[in-house]
C-alpha cells in the first residue's frame, strides 16, 4: 500500500479525500499540508484519518502541489 | 468500540500519521481528536497525551444535564408502580355482607411497607384460598379497581322454613355465662352475666294471662353464652380417597331391540361412569355414557396437620350452628394429642360465645 501513488480527490470545493498519504505535515483552519499537497481555504477541518486516507472538509480555495 | 477524546501538544502532529482519528482540531498549542482504543495504545508509546473515555464523559454530562428530569421520571414511575400494585382500601361490594373474619383473613395476606400494603401472591390464588376458607358462602371473590380491593360475597339464602307451631320452651343445651339474648316470642328467664346450667329454662313458652290462665306458645329466640367446652376428635393418620380429576369422556352406546351393538370404552385407566341422556329412533336406542377419570389420593396427616384439621372441624361446626352475627370463637386451643399407630386422638378446649338455646316441646 505504501508503494501506491498518492491520490487526491476533491468534491465540490468542500471535501477533499487524500488516499495513500505518507505524512501529515501541518494543520490549521486556513492550511493543511499533506505530503506534496497544501490545501488552502477557510474553516478547514480534518474530519477523518486512518492508515490509508485523510478527509478534509471546509471552504477550499486552492490546492498547491510542490514540484 | 470505545472511543477516546485525546489532547496532546501540537508538536506531536507528525506522530499521528496512519492512526485512526476523527474530528481533529488544532488550537494555539494543543491538538484534540477522537480515536479508538487500539490507536490510543499505539500513540501512548510514541508521545505523552491526555485522554477521556467519551462514553463515560457523555454519560456524566447527560446525567448532570438531565438529573432533575431523571429523578422526576423515576419518582413518577415508582408512584405509578406503587399505585397499581398497592391496596389502599378494602370495600365490601354489598355492605350487608360485611364480615370482620374476612378482613382478618385478608390482613394476613398483605405485606406492608409504611403506608403501603401489597397483596402477597396473585389474586386468583388468594380467591381460591378465600373460597376454601369461607366455604359457607355461595360465592366469595376479590377484585381490584385501582388501589381499592372489592370483596364480593353472595350468601346462601334458603327459602324461609314454614314455622312450626308446636308449643314449647327454649332450654340451655350447654352450661355457660349468658352474654346476650334475643326473644321474639315467650317469657325471658335468662339474665345477662348470669351462669346457667345445662338444661336450665331460658325462654319459656308458657305465658300467664290476666285471668290466671296460661297460654302455651312456641318460644322463639336465641341466648348467647360464653361456653367453655372440650372437643375430642379421632383422626385417621393415613386416608385414601378416590376423587374425580375433572376429565370427562362422553361415549355413545347403541341398542337394537334392547340388545347392545357396541361396548363403549374409555382411555382413562381409572374411572367412574354415569348414564346420560337416552334417545330412541324406532328400534334403535342411543344411550350416552359419561366416563369420569378418577385417581386415588392418599392423605397422610402430620400431628400439626391433624390438629389443624381438628380445629377447622370446630370452626365448621360453629359456623353451621351460628344464628347471630354476635357469635364468636374466643379461643380454640390444643389440650393434648395422642397417637396409637393408626389414629390421632386430639382434645381441644374451645371458648366461644354461642347460642345455647335449644327448643324442647311441652310434654302433654
Amino acid at each position: 500500500m505504501k508503494n501506491e501513488a498518492i491520490k487526491l480527490s476533491i468534491y465540490g470545493n468542500k471535501r477533499i479525500v487524500i488516499e495513500n498519504y505518507r505524512r501529515l505535515l501541518d494543520l490549521n483552519e486556513e492550511l493543511i499540508r499533506v505530503d506534496i499537497y497544501t490545501i488552502v481555504g477557510k474553516f478547514l477541518k480534518l474530519t477523518q484519518m486512518d492508515s490509508f486516507m485523510i478527509e478534509v472538509l471546509g471552504a477550499i480555495q486552492q490546492i498547491l502541489i510542490e514540484g | 468500540m470505545k472511543r477516546y477524546l485525546v489532547t496532546t501538544a501540537k508538536e506531536n502532529l507528525g506522530h499521528l500519521n496512519h492512526f485512526r482519528i476523527k474530528s481533529l482540531k488544532v488550537s494555539d498549542e494543543k491538538i484534540e481528536f477522537i480515536t479508538d482504543g487500539r490507536s490510543l495504545s499505539g500513540m501512548e508509546k510514541l508521545f505523552s497525551l491526555e485522554y477521556q473515555d467519551l462514553y463515560k464523559t457523555k454519560c456524566k454530562s447527560f446525567f448532570k444535564k438531565h438529573l432533575i428530569t431523571l429523578l422526576g421520571t423515576l419518582i413518577i414511575v415508582t408512584s405509578l408502580v406503587i399505585q397499581s400494585f398497592s391496596v389502599r382500601r378494602i370495600v365490601f361490594s354489598d355492605p350487608e355482607t360485611y364480615n370482620p373474619e374476612v378482613l382478618g383473613y385478608l390482613d394476613g395476606r398483605f405485606r406492608r411497607f409504611g403506608p403501603f400494603a401489597f397483596l402477597e401472591g396473585n389474586l386468583s390464588e388468594i380467591n381460591k384460598d378465600l373460597r376454601s376458607e369461607f366455604y359457607h358462602y355461595e360465592w366469595i371473590g376479590l377484585r381490584r379497581k385501582g388501589a381499592t380491593l372489592y370483596i364480593d360475597i353472595r350468601e346462601i339464602k334458603n327459602a324461609p322454613q314454614e314455622e312450626d307451631k308446636t308449643p314449647g320452651s327454649l332450654y340451655a343445651k350447654d352450661s355457660g355465662i349468658v352474654k346476650m339474648y334475643h326473644a321474639e316470642r315467650g317469657v325471658v328467664l335468662a339474665q345477662e352475666e348470669v351462669y346457667v346450667e345445662k338444661g336450665a329454662l331460658l325462654i319459656s313458652g308458657e305465658i300467664a294471662g290476666y285471668d290466671n290462665r296460661t297460654e302455651l306458645v312456641r318460644a322463639k329466640g336465641w341466648v348467647l353464652a360464653e361456653v367453655l367446652k372440650y372437643h375430642d376428635y379421632k383422626i385417621l393418620k393415613e386416608k385414601k380417597e378416590t376423587i374425580r380429576t375433572g376429565k370427562v369422556e362422553i361415549k355413545k352406546q347403541y341398542y337394537l331391540f334392547s340388545r347392545p351393538l357396541n361396548k363403549p370404552s374409555t382411555s382413562f385407566p381409572d374411572f367412574e361412569s354415569e348414564l346420560g341422556e337416552a334417545r330412541s329412533v324406532g328400534f334403535l336406542k342411543i344411550q350416552e355414557i359419561y366416563f369420569f377419570e378418577t385417581k386415588t389420593v392418599k392423605t397422610v396427616y402430620s400431628p400439626e396437620e391433624a390438629v389443624r384439621h381438628a380445629k377447622s372441624e370446630v370452626i365448621k361446626e360453629f359456623r353451621k350452628n351460628k344464628v347471630s352475627p354476635h357469635e364468636k370463637i374466643i379461643y380454640n386451643k390444643l389440650v393434648k394429642i395422642e397417637f396409637d399407630g393408626t389414629y390421632y386422638r386430639i382434645r381441644l378446649i374451645v371458648k366461644a360465645e354461642r347460642n345455647i338455646a335449644e327448643f324442647v316441646p311441652f310434654s302433654n
